[in-house]
């Protein structure tokens, strides 16, 4: 390729080739994420690669970009470029793919011909085959339950949609209702939005359009100060970047999100001994260690920084707790901990939205589940009585199939 | 970081610095001890050296603070200097529109003046990095040269003095001139002000919610999001502070040392200002310490080099030390053995900023 020129001829010839419309003026930072993508396709075709991977590529494309692209990535396929296809969308590997290889947690599950294997032996694979299609009901946690679904409305989203600028719909017309002192699970594959459903009802994030009641409350508008002071506890995914200060003091830590509270004050200042009392006795109830709150938070291990984020966040939780991953690195003990704490929280009255994609955890813990895909509730079911089949159908069913 | 270890830190890196200037003093066939007691003794222990000192450290002092309320929150003030000026610009200007007021309601209010002068110019760049994402370092630092301009204009222009021979202002009001606290030198109470200040500002940090706040967006913006709090209502905030801080500076220089506007009246005491935020590890009250010791250093070496023979530009040499040192030992990993000598060889030299303190991962 000399020069300019020629480079573009050869472009233009493998756009026409792949049925790709790639405006050759626009630079690719204001681009859309479709076009984006394809200038990705290109990029690969351009150095005539014989071994093409593609991770979740249609993930940012629009509805209608995905069936061209797929087009694509057949007729590429047919020129002899080997590609592997990564994706947790069954429709797709169905449509693209010619086997397909499962993994779960890190191990292969089985490498299958697509075409003759049914979905459902698929999802299967997906969600552990063992007791696939057995329910999945825990009969230890059975008795402890009780029937909260006549209980006062703790949380009620309604029709709660959420656009970003460059026109994804992360969220479509979510519809919750969480009950006081119930425990709803939210399931569903990473980056389906539950992270962003948890923002949103939380304040850090404004929804597109839509309804938030707090207990009959509307808080759609409230800043996130109004609604951690309405009693709103969150536990963040990421508890290092968002949940912590980590130069900060353990008692400090206790403290951050709520300084200007009253039990933290004295005398119309910050009172550092209140926030140690406070601190000391929440390091003591939830053995927090090491036990001392004057050590910065970066001292602490993964497991006893959750404890501060979440023993705060619980104390905080008078009418929802939104937890986000609260189990995520932690051990078995400290999984268990955790989890009683929770219980422990609900048992108290308190409305507890439960987003994780540990699903043995959310399936343990929760009462119902709502299982989330490509930013809907495609469902919402009973833990007693639901199979991993069928939730593995829901975390995987293509937006065209919902409703 | 802990600010104790970072404290440490800037204390091994003072003594490094003064270390290789001793080397420097040593190879212009000096005795670097001697040149040190007299530095500091002409600076801390001799009544006029420490006159000099003190109105040297006046206004690093407030300039330190101007630096260090903004980095609390994240935000580079590197424009002190043109705060400095817009800030002497307004309050020479209140001073002389105004000088029939009693003094107790003519200086406040020109402090009032300056603070106001300092904070619009702070605004702009504090406006364009919260709304704009410009970054503020770039900004200031280029708006202290229209605002060193702007005075010059001012006092060649419509502020200069009758029959002046060099671009100066009419004097101002007797009633409004600081008092002197030490008897016949120039010592003026822009110190003590200074000091109050950073008291203030230190407990307004440590015990109240907005000043706590104000930390935590530096300490971890997404944290403080989470917490509700508003970083670009923060940023604006400590932007404002720190110009109204720099702003009053330049008022203590009008009312303070010359009692006129001058042409050029500031001499880098705006970039001085971010040697004492940063020797003060961030710390509001040990700025005062800092912008002792800075000052000292710099009134002491015209006496060094009378009294030993040593060029006073070695003194200045030390200085440049002193800022590349306590940037290697503020950039240095957590655990690292040798920060200092290591990142001034491989990091602070080039600039590596993966550990800087600000950044939480």
């Amino acid at each position: 390729m000399k020069n300019v020129a020629q480079r573009r001829a050869r472009i233009r010839q493998l756009c026409d080739d792949f049925d790709f419309t790639v405006d050759f003026n626009v630079p690719v930072a204001n681009m859309a994420v479709g076009m984006k993508q394809r200038v990705e396709i290109l990029k690969a075709l351009f150095r005539d690669v014989s071994i093409l991977i593609l991770d979740e590529p249609t993930s940012v494309l629009a509805p209608t970009e995905v069936a061209p692209f797929l087009q694509g990535v057949r007729k590429l396929v047919a020129t002899g470029c080997l590609v592997f296809f990564i994706s947790h969308k069954l429709d797709e590997i169905r449509e693209i793919a010619d086997r397909v290889m499962i993994m779960r947690h890190g191990r292969v599950e089985g490498i299958l011909p697509v075409a003759s294997t049914p979905m459902a032996q698929m999802s299967a694979l997906m969600m552990g085959q063992a007791d696939a299609d057995q329910p999945t009901e825990k009969p230890n946690t059975k008795e402890m339950r009780m029937d909260t679904t006549q209980a006062a409305k703790a949380l009620v989203v309604s029709d709660v949609s959420l656009t970003t600028s460059s026109g994804a719909e992360i969220l479509k017309e979510v519809d919750l209702t969480l009950h006081a002192g119930e425990i709803l699970g939210v399931a569903g594959i990473d980056g389906n939005g539950q992270t962003e459903l948890s923002e949103v009802i939380t304040g850090l994030k404004r929804q597109t359009s839509g309804t938030i009641l707090l207990g009959g409350k509307e808080i759609s508008g409230s800043s996130i100060a109004a609604r951690i002071a309405e009693g709103i506890g969150f536990v963040p995914e990421d508890r290092h970047a968002e949940g912590l200060v980590l130069s900060l003091s353990v008692e400090e830590n206790f403290a951050f999100r709520s300084i200007g509270e009253r039990k933290f004050m004295s005398g119309g200042m910050i009172s550092r001994r209140a926030i140690g009392k406070i601190a000391e006795d929440a390091v003591k109830a939830y053995d927090i260690r090491p036990s001392n709150p004057k050590l910065n938070a970066s001292a602490l291990s993964g497991g006893n920084q959750q404890k501060i984020v979440l023993a705060r966040e619980v104390a905080r939780a008078r009418n929802l707790l939104v937890v986000v991953q609260p189990t995520k690195g932690l051990d078995v003990g400290a999984t268990q901990f955790v989890q009683d704490q929770i219980r422990a929280v609900a048992q108290s009255g308190v409305g507890v939205l439960y987003i994780s994609t540990e699903l043995d955890h959310v399936l343990e813990i929760s009462d119902r589940v709502a299982v989330m895909a490509f930013g809907r509730i495609t469902g919402v079911v009973n833990p007693q009585n639901t199979t991993l089949q069928n939730i593995g159908l829901l975390m995987t069913a293509s937006p065209e199939e919902v409703i | 970081m802990n600010s104790l270890i970072m404290q440490r830190r800037v204390a091994v890196a003072l003594l490094l610095a003064l270390t290789v200037g001793g080397f420097l003093i040593l190879f212009d066939g000096h005795n670097p001890f001697a040149a040190y007691k007299v530095l500091f003794f002409e600076s801390f222990l001799n009544y006029w050296g420490f006159s000099n000192t003190l109105v040297k450290a006046s206004p690093m002092l407030l300039a330190g603070l101007a630096v260090i309320i903004p980095m609390r929150a994240g935000v580079f003030n590197i424009g002190g200097e043109g705060q400095i000026y817009i800030g002497g610009l307004l309050g020479a200007v209140f001073a002389l529109a105004a000088p029939d007021l009693p003094a107790a309601l003519g200086v406040p209010l020109i402090f009032l003046a300056a603070a106001i002068g300092g904070a619009l110019w702070a605004a702009i760049p504090a406006y364009l990095k919260a709304y704009r994402g410009t970054n503020e370092v770039i900004v200031t630092l280029l708006m202290n040269f229209v605002a060193i301009h702007i005075v010059s204009y001012a006092v060649a222009g419509p502020l200069l003095a009758e029959g002046a021979p060099y671009p100066y202002s009419n004097e101002v009001a007797e009633a409004y001139r600081l008092p002197i606290v030490m008897p016949r030198s120039d010592a003026h109470a822009g110190f003590v002000f200074g000091l109050s200040m950073a008291l203030i500002l230190y407990f307004w940090l440590r015990f109240t919610p907005s000043g706590f706040q104000l930390d935590l967006v530096g300490r971890n913006a997404r944290a403080a999001a989470y917490a509700g709090v508003d970083q670009k209502k923060t940023i604006i905030r400590a932007m404002l502070i720190g110009g109204s801080l720099a702003g009053m500076a330049g008022a203590i220089e009008v009312i303070g040392l010359k009692y006129r506007l001058f042409h050029l009246f500031s001499d880098g005491y705006g970039y001085d200002g971010i040697v004492v935020a940063f020797l003060a590890a961030l710390n509001p009250i040990v700025a005062p310490l800092t912008a002792l010791f800075l000052a000292g250093l710099s009134a002491g070496a015209g006496t060094m080099q009378r009294a030993i023979g040593v060029d006073s530009s070695v003194i200045e040499v030390v200085e440049g030390l002193v800022v590349v040192f306590v940037a290697a030992a503020l950039v240095a990993p957590r655990n690292s053995s040798k920060p200092i000598l290591k990142n001034l060889l491989i990091g602070g030299l080039f600039g590596r900023q993966k550990h800087s303190k600000k950044k939480e991962a």
